[in-house]
């Protein structure tokens, strides 16, 4: 059986292959020194440093040359054994997937026949970066921006009120959408401005429509939890654009973004129900049903004062359930 | 929409002097007529001489540091050392043993230490007994009646400056809001709280109780009537009692005046006064002001106005408890200019922007609160959004603080907010005042 040739990876530390050399034969050497084979740049590598070579039984082996440093086994499981990644090894034996650590810098042996993953599917149109999304996210905010202050303008003397709530709007999106901007050039090394600002603007629109839909839906069938939870829809509908920001970041997996969004979401909505039970003692925003509407959109049908004020009966037997929390610290 | 009332909210202050003076100048042994005004006529030099030897400062100290944390005056009612003072004079002695001593200082400077006996919150009287010191004269209780215009003398020590007498009219009992209390047109100031009145014969008319802080010269004195009757509950006591025992008989006062509040309220039909196209119901009784304003200007596209009902004066049971009362607030909406949309935007906002209590009060437990659409059978009724909370006095069993806000929700251009806070009232009370006052929002014709 012929040996067919191998190709060396090496890796940079956030594991992206930033060489790779085709090695028609082996063994080949790697180290830091002009005579190798493969040359790492690295001033923990000795100047030669691990012999890659073919055994009888066609595996492929990498042996330390005696070095200081030594070689490693990067462990599969990110969360494996710490002991993994401190054991030294004189020998390993290579598949396609594991990965040798010496010094500060890692590589890994593929046959070039190794298997690689179909192509993936192109969702991306192409043709939707740039201006085009920018000026619509900018007018979607823009007509948000002119319907809240629309809603506040209730005095003839603010008359600026416009003017300022649409450049505060537009100046805050401008800021969003430029950090993920940034986030994306130093991650795939272009910026995709123009779509990160059409999800900030997206998600600003959908928090204002939730909003002005729960408050409605809440006043026609008397049901106060739907206004009462405003922030924590206003903190989903945030990781939602956190998910499609980072999706947007190509290199980043939809598996990583899709993770990072859940985790932001339980850890900010938890965290404000902890911050708010902690202050109020309850979790929602306001302690009762806050928007009033049209009377023809009321659905609910009113109960009679008796029966309201019977209520106040279970309310007082709940007071006196806390009477006593706090400590009277004066018997 | 919540703005303050300035000038009208102002109740009658309280007279006990809080340690603020850097020099606190302790009366000398001295304190004789050449400490007075040299305005003061013969009468008052005379009746300053008499009642010398039964006047006292008292001052209520910290436990750690002895330092003052309230100072009053009283007088000896009895040969065996009775004495009489405010109760909010030794408020802090009764509600909080641990943490305060009181002491008194007469006018020769000799200092004893008291029993309190028994209390009168809603009159704002305590009966106390010097301990050790016998043999300071007791001024005779009045029991009289008054003149309009008899000349009255009110002692005591103003601003721990020293005793002092200052001379004033008999202007008639005010009831306010349930208890009566004499008009004295003089003048008395913080730390006078828990000293004599006295008329011209030397006999106590009265006790120093409070101020206004809004007029001239406008004070008030507990008649001596109550004091009477304190002294004749009192007097066989012989220990301090506990201050589970002291909280319930302020339970058992507050009982008693809430029961008084609810009756006087809801004798009769609540009064209504018309407010835009609604009728706003109030409680005109006797010591309750209503006040209206219309701040609307002419840049704000709606019409806002206000009415707020105060009762003049609460029960005071110890720092930051306040209650016995009943608040009203109505404030009313409309436009023409602005389309319904933003009306109810704004409309809605007003009506969030209010708040029931905090859980972790000292005094009260947190709001528990209901809310629903409700409307009366009423045939002028309208539907109203309504939350209704309630919270439990911590210290009184049975007590509670009723708020209801209400907003009509039979109209999308015009609207109004009632807010009804009572204070210190059982569950009946509570929710028959709530149904009154739910009843009576009205439409008009």
């Amino acid at each position: 059986m012929t040996a067919s040739p191998v190709i060396i990876e090496v890796l940079d530390r956030a594991g992206a292959v930033s060489a790779r050399h085709r090695c028609n034969e082996l063994p080949v050497t790697l180290g830091r020194a002009y005579h190798n084979g493969v040359i790492v740049d690295d001033p923990f590598v000795a100047p030669a440093h691990v012999r890659i070579e073919r055994r009888a039984d066609g595996s492929v082996v990498a042996r330390d040359m005696g070095t200081r440093n030594g070689m490693h086994v990067v462990p599969k499981r990110r969360f494996s054994l710490w002991r993994d990644a401190v054991t030294r090894f004189e020998e390993v034996v290579l598949t396609a997937d594991t990965l040798v650590r010496v010094g500060h810098s890692t590589f890994r042996v593929r046959p070039v026949d190794q298997a690689v993953a179909p192509e993936r599917l192109d969702t991306t149109a192409h043709t939707w970066e740039g201006l085009r999304p920018a000026m619509l996210a900018f007018v979607m905010l823009t007509l948000v921006a002119l319907f809240e202050a629309w809603t506040d303008d209730t005095t003839t003397q603010d008359s600026l009120l416009y003017e300022t709530n649409v450049a505060a709007v537009l100046g805050a999106l401008v800021v969003w959408g430029g950090f993920w901007a940034l986030l994306n050039r130093l991650f795939a090394g272009r910026a995709r401005m123009g779509r990160h600002l059409l999800i900030g603007a997206t998600a600003a629109v959908v928090t204002v429509v939730a909003s002005l839909a729960s408050e409605m839906l809440g006043y026609a069938f008397s049901l106060p939890w739907l206004t009462q939870f405003e922030s924590y829809v206003s903190l989903t509908a945030l990781a939602g654009a956190i998910y499609f920001h980072m999706a947007t970041i190509t290199p980043l997996s939809l598996a990583f973004a899709r993770q990072f969004a859940v985790v932001f979401a339980m850890l900010t909505i938890g965290l404000f129900g902890l911050y708010r039970y902690s202050k109020e003692h309850r979790l929602g925003d306001s302690p009762y049903l806050s928007s009033l509407q049209w009377p023809a959109m009321r659905v609910a049908t009113p109960v009679s004062t008796e029966a309201f004020v019977k209520e106040m009966g279970e309310l007082k037997a709940r007071a006196d359930l806390r009477r006593n929390d706090i400590a009277d610290g004066q018997e | 929409m919540k703005a303050s009332i300035f000038l009208c909210s102002i109740a009658a202050v309280l007279l006990t002097a809080v340690a603020s003076a850097d020099e606190v100048s302790t009366p000398t042994d001295g304190a004789d007529a050449a400490e007075l005004p040299p305005a003061l006529s013969r009468d008052a030099s005379r009746i300053y001489a008499a009642a010398k030897g039964s006047l006292f400062q008292v001052r209520v100290l910290t436990t750690t540091g002895r330092s003052q944390a309230a100072a009053g005056s009283g007088f000896v009612v009895s040969d065996d050392g009775l004495a009489i003072t405010n109760y909010h004079v030794v408020a802090k002695l009764v509600t909080d043993p641990k943490r305060y001593v009181a002491e008194v200082v007469n006018t020769a400077g000799e200092r004893d230490d008291i029993t309190v006996l028994k209390i009168d919150v809603l009159h704002d009287l305590a009966l106390i007994r010097i301990n050790k010191r016998r043999g300071w004269p007791a001024l005779r209780v009045s029991s009289k009646t008054l003149k309009q215009g008899e000349r009255l003398y009110s002692i005591g020590n103003p601003l721990d400056l020293g005793f002092a007498i200052s001379e004033g009219s008999f202007n008639g009992l005010v009831t306010r809001p349930y208890y009566p209390q004499i008009l004295f047109s003089g003048a008395i100031n913080f730390g006078m709280s828990g000293g004599p009145a006295v008329d011209g014969s030397g006999a106590v008319v009265g006790v120093n109780v409070s101020k206004r802080l809004d007029g001239e010269q406008i004070s008030f004195l507990v008649p001596a009537q109550f004091v009477t009757a304190l002294i004749e509950q009192g007097k066989a006591i012989a220990a301090q009692p506990t201050q589970q025992e002291f909280r319930r008989d302020i339970g058992r006062q507050l009982t008693m005046h809430q029961n008084t509040m609810a009756g006087q309220l809801l004798k009769a039909p609540l009064s209504t006064r018309a407010m835009g196209y609604y009728s706003a119901p109030i409680n005109e009784t006797q010591g309750i002001r209503c006040w209206g304003d219309d701040p609307s200007q002419p840049q704000l596209k709606y019409r806002y106005s206000r009415l707020t009902c105060h009762m003049e004066s609460q029960v005071m049971v110890e720092d930051a408890l306040q209650t016995g009362f009943i608040n009203v607030r109505h404030e009313y909406f409309a436009t023409e200019q602005l389309d319904s949309f933003r009306f109810l935007q704004f409309y809605s906002k007003s009506y969030r922007n209010e708040t029931f209590g905090h859980f972790r009060h000292r005094h009260w437990t947190g709001p528990e609160c209901n809310d629903a659409f409700v409307k009366s059978d009423g045939s002028q009724s309208v539907p109203v959004r309504a939350v209704l909370c309630v919270r439990a006095l911590r210290k009184f069993e049975g007590l509670y603080d009723f708020a209801l806000m209400a907003a009509t929700v039979d109209d999308s251009r015009s609207g109004l907010h009632t807010r009804v806070d009572a204070s210190g009232v059982t569950l009946e009370n509570g929710q028959r005042i709530v149904q009154a006052f739910l009843d009576a929002i009205e439409r008009r014709r």
